[in-house]
């Protein structure tokens, strides 16, 4: 009888025990609850960490390369190239291609959001925290949601403005499209305020390349500026990272590009290079659209028509000179399939190439490691502040020396006199210098289609891009210029899916009349 | 509320100390004496005497030696003293002052002679009794006695047809691959259908994991019910209406099936073993065309799209034996042939049971080993099951069940069957030399061929199905312990403590190995010597206090049964898997050998919930009957806002036939009686932690670990709650000899479970795992009917037993951002139906095109070549352009996969009359639900020879026979089915068969073409069953021996073209036939001894 007693009074116990209604509390056992999160600085770190690793998942790398390069005069159908791809490739896009969806830079921003409204209060938590880093960090991380958006606008023109986390189902996740203006002025000050507190560079070299620095703030805003075509606020910005007395950017020398800024990265002349490793993170996109070791002839190739003829950019005559005529990069940056008329890609999948001195015939050594990202280097900056130069009409000799800077590296045959100023006199001989000198010298880096809307929108028409693009094609591109007929067609649609679950969203105009009802 | 019944049950355990308050006189004394037999006179040594207080509690005992004498040191003189003997009649006395007691025994002579039992028969929903004339709720019970002979490997088969409402679909005839249940329709869209099983009042599930998806119908999770040896099942019990699963609260939404197994009885010791040996072969399916044929349809589909030569020439399909691989390409064979066999099961059963006053015991083991009718699957099961009450005295009682089981189940690595159908027919199994000789190795297509890949890369079934593995094991061990003490004595009234504690553990392995020889991958393919191996592990424990009450009152009219009831169940669960590819060789095949990686993946997760339930029944002068049922439910599934759900559910019972008024009828009318109920039952979502905003671990940025924010926060996530209401009637006739059971219901589940539903993407995540969306409603009937002993006596008798069923399916309301996130746009391709769920219709409709046919000629002449494709309007003129040509009929006109039909296409119904096929020409063609289900059957008995026949039936529901779509569509290199013989080849061909297009056209768009009735009829089983005459046993010192012979899937009547008209529902509901492996015909001989 007493053990039956006892029996019972432990199982009264029990039921007095579970009672409570903290017994249903239960948390993950291989998760963190917010609750229990961001309570130091290492937590804050790892948000950081992830706001760049989530930058390097294959679906925000595809869509860099596909939206920034894919439609422009650099690509075109290499080997077992994905549908969706190829249908984009021939400008036969429709709403439900899967490089219209736009969700995975939108999980970036959502890791930078997260980031932005609770690291603040970790100050309070966490005394080793101080404001100093907080800031430091913030401004990364605003430059990073910044090159997100930066990205989203230019391939959609409108899309929704999201700056605060996504927590929790009941929020209204219905969020109308923000004008490209409106964006790109949060933008333009987000990245002034993260120019106050951004660092100049890291305790090694990798971080200094892999992580935001001043120079990187830097020249997302340039580049953005340039977007808007506010020039002198450009060349301001250029000249800040040419003249930076702090930084040790430097060209690497012409023979050396290959190897040293695309194959073993984080070169001197890197300003932010996305960090991919073989065991944690494998570029995979650009091992597949460009090749590796394993598989020499990537997705993509070059246009044959464009390495040959009188559109290309190597060989080119202007005026009394001769551009490229043995040019560096046109060797470095694209192989001729052997025994075809393929051009593959070299360039990230290059290793390096050996030019034996009396055949001049060349051995290629490809990579069998990860390549890293670059999203901006140094070649680009006086580029892109040569552009803004043009179209102000100032200083054309002072132009074409920016232009020389980065032509005279890649050539370097004993007898090359590098452009002459006099060559390029007007506006449009400058504007196509600078073309196919960005061609040539950023081919494959996600920069083209970019380049080519930027001369469309100063005449508000495609047809200054359409006469680059429509080379490419075979039989003059006559039937993918008509589905390029308006600007609005240069952006893409917002994919079906996106429209269906957020009826807040409006579809581009021009995929309207031809893909929906 | 709570709080004062805990209160009240910890006032009934302060009050127990004071009930032995009798007890603390003792004085110890010994007791001698001797043991003898009335009979003969001589002692019995062995004796059992014991000391046993007046509950009947043994305090001590002894057992008498070689000369029957014993001595026993009794505690207290105020006790009995009792001596047993096998096959004497106990004896006992009070001890008082007694010293020395003798006694004599009588032999217990068994001559017991017409004793009449009326035993009043109860029905139990796990772990609370009421009569079954009594029950007030729409429930219905089935005996295992009803399958004897019947050979099942898992009870779910056996109980298929039988229950009216129950809808039981095998989900293949693959070994193992389980049964999907559904009860009273579905009544969710996404989240779990399958019926709460509850096995001796113990919930039966296994916590899947939250990555599990429903829809996708894993066949692991639905073959749970096979770790239960039918053989142990006493009966089964389904609770139909919310009234009645209210007990599961929030579990029991889909209804429950209650398994109550067998348990020890009083008598010596019986053995009994059972044989049951059963031989399979699968119905023939499709006839799929022969080599020769294939290739001259293939040159077809080639040559119709360019209408050139040129296209035709593949040199797979030229027969000239000057291609270095002609010997491979030059045969008929039969790949369905090839992999499909004679199955064979040995069914070995075996249980021990008896028992005396005190304990009783079952002891079962059963080993079933089986071969599949495709080859490569073999199962083997080994089932143990132990129970033994203990009584330590008329008021304390122990039980312990102990089960233990073990499947290792060789599954296919593929769907073989499905490989089987598509292969070219042309192509040889192995590898064949210049001679034409079959040589030792598998010939896979090169990868050279310029076939399509579809074709070329398709595995060798045959070489699938006897080198690569892809086994599960199972264990699975639930001790359940089970305490039961009678607080008051139970002769004056019931107060009944129950304890239950019950463990359930399980595991499963699954280790997958793919060889080199079955494919022509590169040699560094993944799928090269890939192996991988997932192990799962859960245990859950579940903790059950109850208190029974049933008052005695002076006043006989009334009756009061009231239980309360507090339960705990906390489980965990834990799974990781591995993959390695391109192993050295295919003797490795162990996914932990060094190889290429492809992953690693670990999950873990745990889950409590807790419930406190209320019951009451109460009768009144045993015609008014009223039941209640209230039941709190708390749940870790839910955030703070919704972790308790309170589901009650009311139900009465009016037997009118008891009346006064109805004397005059009851010659006739035995039974009438009516039931109304109503309740509240809820479903939960499949995942744990829902409510959470949660960080994990996100691999590192250069040497930066890095974490994320990976789920939103449901804080607004409810039970889905189903509320129903359910009118029964009991009829009766001629003293109950025939039986009949009716119900209405109607049942509206709110807050329906929709899975990953889509969010905008700007918040970073694509999906929301669960919310709650919107309002469905099943109405229905039920009709079952049985007779007993309805004809014949004592030698001969006929029984019956029909039920059926229809329920009438509705979406009422869904949330309008789902119908437009849900619902597809078409997507203008072959082979799709549109799928839709639209408000005020069913969940299971289907759209489509209609098909009309093919057009007989390609140009279009005025009353000489009708058949051609023109564009008509609604009186069939045809419409013409400015010159008088006619019009062409377009697909898709002015998209950009626009196509103009020509002779020898489908002809698709023009709904709106534009010269278009497109998808405002998509039209409702039909719904998955059947109109009725049920089953019938008979038994006839004569003497000790019986026979009983049973069939079920499906009517008015549509099936999409995508298996026949796709062996019809001469759209790729796939093998197709003699019918395509009969295809359009030249114009005036009249056929309904349209030409053969390689990659080409739209000639299988989905339209009525392949939307098939899918009523069936079946005779399910008929069983022959003879035992011995008791008379000739007793020589062989057996108690009983019978024999059956049982015939399974004899025959099924349907107008379905496809193998099985039995196909479960999809996605969206919809009934999609993708030709699984089709139940097999079988025959069973069985024998069963019992000693």
């Amino acid at each position: 009888m007493k053990k039956a007693f006892s029996i019972l009074s432990i199982t009264g116990f029990i039921i007095l025990a579970s009672g409570c209604s903290g017994w249903l509390d239960v948390k993950p056992e291989s998760e963190i609850v917010l609750d229990d999160f961001w309570q130091n600085e290492s937590q804050v770190n790892q948000v950081l960490s992830a706001c760049y690793r989530s930058i390097t998942e294959g679906d925000v790398m595809s869509r860099m390369l596909v939206w920034g390069e894919l439609r422009s005069d650099n690509v075109t159908y290499g080997r077992n190239m994905p549908t969706d791809m190829n249908k984009m490739l021939n400008v036969d896009i429709s709403a439900d291609n899967g490089y219209c969806h736009w969700g995975s830079f939108y999980t970036v921003i959502n890791n930078c959001n997260n980031f932005l409204h609770y690291a603040p209060g970790v100050v309070e938590l966490d005394a080793n925290f101080t404001e100093s880093k907080l800031h430091s960090m913030e401004a990364e991380v605003l430059t990073l949601r910044a090159l997100m958006y930066f990205y989203l606008v230019r391939t959609f023109g409108k899309v929704p403005w999201v700056n605060s986390p996504s927590i929790d189902d009941s929020q209204d996740y219905h969020i109308p499209q923000s004008s490209e203006d409106e964006i790109l002025d949060n933008l333009v000050s987000d990245l002034k305020t993260a120019l106050k507190y951004s660092r100049d560079s890291y305790e090694n070299n990798t971080y200094s390349k892999g992580r935001i620095t001043t120079n990187a703030v830097r020249a997302l805003l340039a580049d953005i500026y340039l977007w808007r075509e506010e020039y002198n606020k450009c060349i301001e910005i250029c000249d800040l990272i040419l003249n930076d007395s702090k930084s040790d950017l430097k060209l690497e020398t012409g023979e050396n590009v290959l190897s040293r800024v695309f194959y073993m990265g984080n070169s001197k002349e890197s300003i932010f290079e996305l960090q991919f490793d073989d065991d944690q993170m494998f570029n995979w996109v650009v091992r597949d659209y460009y090749g590796d070791v394993g598989n020499q002839a990537g997705q993509w190739s070059f246009p044959g028509v464009l390495v040959t003829g009188k559109f290309s950019p190597f060989n080119y005559i202007a005026g009394n000179g001769k551009e490229s005529s043995e040019d560096l990069r046109e060797k470095d940056f694209l192989r001729q399939e052997t025994g075809g008329d393929r051009y593959y890609v070299f360039k990230y999948a290059g290793a390096s190439r050996r030019e034996d001195a009396t055949t001049k015939v060349s051995t290629y050594y490809y990579r069998n490691v990860t390549a890293n990202w670059i999203v901006y280097r140094l070649s680009e900056i006086y580029l892109m502040k040569a552009e803004a130069m043009i179209q102000l009409e100032i200083n054309p000799r002072e132009t074409v020396e920016l232009i020389n800077t980065v032509y005279m590296r890649s050539n370097i045959e004993e007898d090359e006199q590098g452009l002459m100023a006099e060559n390029y006199t007007s506006k449009l001989k400058l504007d196509e210098l600078l073309m196919r000198e960005r061609q040539r010298e950023l081919m494959f880096e996600g920069k083209r289609w970019f380049d080519l809307m930027r001369l469309s929108r100063r005449v508000n028409s495609p047809a200054p891009l359409l006469s680059y693009v429509s080379k490419k094609f075979s039989g003059g591109g006559s039937l993918q210029s008509t589905k390029m007929s308006i600007m609005e067609a240069l952006y893409l649609p917002v994919h079906t899916n996106e429209l269906k679950a957020n009826s807040a969203l409006v579809q581009n105009e021009f995929y309207k009349v031809t893909g929906e009802e | 509320m709570k709080l004062k019944l805990v209160a009240a049950i910890l006032l009934f355990y302060l009050l127990i100390p004071f009930m032995s308050v009798g007890q603390s006189t003792r004085t110890e004394r010994v007791v001698r004496g001797t043991v003898t037999s009335a009979t003969d006179g001589q002692t019995l040594p062995g004796t059992t005497v014991i000391e046993a207080d007046d509950n009947k509690r043994i305090i001590t005992a002894t057992i008498t030696d070689i000369n029957g004498q014993y001595v026993l040191r009794i505690k207290n003189p105020a006790n009995n003293i009792a001596f047993s003997f096998v096959g004497y009649i106990t004896q006992g006395q009070k001890i008082g002052d007694q010293t020395l007691i003798n006694v004599t025994l009588k032999e217990e002579t068994q001559v017991i002679e017409g004793i009449v039992v009326t035993a009043e028969k109860k029905v139990s929903d796990g772990a609370f009794e009421i009569p079954l004339r009594e029950v007030s709720t729409a429930v219905q019970t089935i005996s295992a006695k009803e399958f004897e002979g019947i050979q099942v490997t898992s009870i779910d088969e056996a109980m298929q047809g039988r229950i009216a409402g129950l809808d039981i679909v095998a989900n293949s005839g693959d070994l193992g691959s389980g049964a999907t249940m559904t009860i009273r329709g579905t009544s969710s869209i996404n989240a779990n259908t399958q019926p709460l099983i509850v096995v001796n009042g113990i919930p039966y599930e296994i916590q899947i994991d939250p990555s599990f998806d429903f829809a996708a119908a894993n066949q692991e999770q639905y073959a749970n019910m096979l770790s239960i040896n039918p053989d142990d099942i006493e009966e089964i019990t389904v609770l139909k209406d919310a009234s009645s699963t209210a007990v599961w609260g929030s579990k029991g939404a889909n209804g429950i099936l209650v398994i109550k197994t067998k348990k020890g009885a009083t008598g010596p010791t019986r053995v009994q073993y059972s044989y049951r040996f059963t031989g399979a072969r699968q119905p023939k399916g499709m006839n799929m065309l022969n080599g020769d044929d294939y290739s001259m349809m293939i040159k077809q589909a080639y040559f119709n799209p360019q209408q050139d030569e040129n296209a035709a020439n593949v040199r797979e399909f030229l027969y000239d034996p000057t291609f270095s691989e002609y010997e491979n390409f030059n045969n008929n064979t039969d790949w369905v042939d090839e992999v499909t066999k004679t199955g064979f099961k040995h069914d070995h059963y075996l249980n021990i049971s008896g028992g005396g006053q005190r304990a009783r015991y079952r002891v079962s083991g059963g080993f079933l080993t089986q071969t599949g009718t495709v080859i490569g699957q073999m199962l083997n099961r080994i089932t143990t099951t132990a129970s033994l009450d203990y009584s330590v005295s008329d008021r304390i009682k122990f039980i312990s069940e102990l089960s233990f089981f073990f499947t290792d189940n060789n599954r296919n690595y593929d769907n073989i069957l499905g490989i089987s159908y598509r292969k070219m027919p042309n192509v040889s199994v192995y590898q064949q030399n210049l001679n034409g000789e079959n040589t030792n190795v598998y010939y896979n297509i090169s990868r050279s061929s310029s076939l399509h890949g579809s074709q070329r890369d398709l595995r060798n079934p045959v070489a699938l199905a006897n080198l690569a593995t892809n086994n599960l094991k199972n264990y699975r061990i639930r001790p359940t312990f089970r305490l039961q003490y009678d607080l008051l004595d139970p002769e004056i009234q019931t107060l009944k403590y129950n304890l239950d504690v019950s463990f359930d553990v399980n595991n499963d392995k699954v280790s997958k190995f793919l060889p080199a020889e079955v494919s022509n991958a590169p040699w560094n393919d993944g799928a090269k010597n890939f192996a991988e191996s997932f192990d799962s592990e859960s245990v859950t424990v579940l903790v059950d206090n109850g208190i029974n009450w049933q008052p005695r009152f002076q006043n006989t009219d009334h009756s009061l049964l009231l239980q309360g009831s507090f339960q705990i169940i906390t489980g965990n669960s834990a799974s990781q898997g591995i993959g390695v590819t391109n192993l050295p060789s295919g003797d490795i095949v162990d996914a932990s050998s060094y190889g290429y990686s492809t992953g690693i993946s670990t999950s873990r997760f745990e889950y409590r919930s807790n419930a406190f339930t209320f019951r009451g029944h109460y009768t009144f002068k045993d015609r008014y009957i009223l039941g209640l049922t209230f039941r709190r439910d708390g749940s870790t599934k839910f955030g703070e806002k919704y972790k308790y759900g309170n589901f009650p559910g009311i139900s009465a019972k009016w037997i009118i036939t008891d009346e006064e008024f109805m004397q005059s009828t009851k010659k006739w009318l035995s039974m009438l009686a009516i039931r109304p109920s109503w309740g509240i039952t809820g479903n939960q979502p499949g995942a744990e932690y829902l409510h959470f905003s949660r960080y994990s671990p996100y691999g590192s940025y250069m040497d930066m670990p890095a974490t994320r924010p990976t789920t939103l926060r449901l804080s607004d996530l409810r039970w889905e709650k189903s509320t129903s209401y359910n009118l029964g009637f009991d009829l009766g006739f001629f003293n109950d000899r025939l039986v009949f059971d009716l119900n209405f219901y109607n049942k509206l589940t709110e807050d329906l479970l929709f899975a990953n539903l889509g969010v905008p993407s700007s918040s970073g995540f694509s999906s929301v795992p669960y919310q709650n969306v919107g309002i469905m409603q099943n109405n229905g009937w039920e009709l079952n009917f049985t007779t007993n002993k309805a004809i014949g006596g004592k030698d001969f008798a006929v029984d019956f037993n029909f039920n059926l069923s229809n329920y009438v399916n509705k979406i009422i309301e869904l949330r309008d951002d789902i119908l437009a996130n849900y619902n597809a746009d078409y997507d203008y391709t072959n082979g799709t139906y549109l799928s839709r769920i639209q408000e005020g219709n069913s969940y299971g409709s289907i759209y489509g095109f209609r098909y009309k046919g093919v057009y007989q000629y390609n140009d279009y002449i005025p009353e000489k070549q009708e058949s051609a494709p023109v564009a008509r309007d609604e009186n069939g003129y045809v419409f013409t352009d400015e010159e008088g040509n006619p019009l062409p009929m377009y697909f898709a006109y002015g998209k950009s996969n626009e196509y103009r039909f020509r002779g020898g296409d489908a002809i698709y119904e023009d709904i709106n009359k534009d010269g278009s096929i497109d998808e405002l020409d998509i039209v409702y063609l039909g719904n998955s639900n059947p109109k009725v289900n049920g089953g019938f059957g008979s038994t006839v008995r004569y003497k000790r020879f019986s026979v009983t026949a049973f069939f079920n039936f499906r009517y008015g529901n549509k099936i999409v026979n995508m298996a026949r779509m796709n062996a019809e569509n001469m759209y790729y290199l796939n093998n197709q089915s003699i019918s395509v013989n009969w295809r359009w080849r030249k114009d005036g061909d009249v056929t309904d068969m349209p030409r053969a297009l390689y990659n080409h056209g739209y000639n299988w768009l989905g339209s009525d073409r392949y939307v098939e009735e899918g009523s069936f009829l079946r005779m399910k089983y008929l069983t022959f069953n003879y035992s011995i005459p008791k008379e000739k046993l007793l020589k062989l010192k057996m108690q009983q021996v019978s024999f059956y012979l049982t015939i399974n899937n004899l025959w099924v009547l349907t107008k379905y073209t496809g193998v099985d008209p039995e196909v479960g529902y999809g996605s969206f509901g919809v009934s999609v036939d993708n030709s699984p492996t089709p139940r097999s015909k079988d025959a069973t001989l069985g024998v069963s001894l019992t000693f």
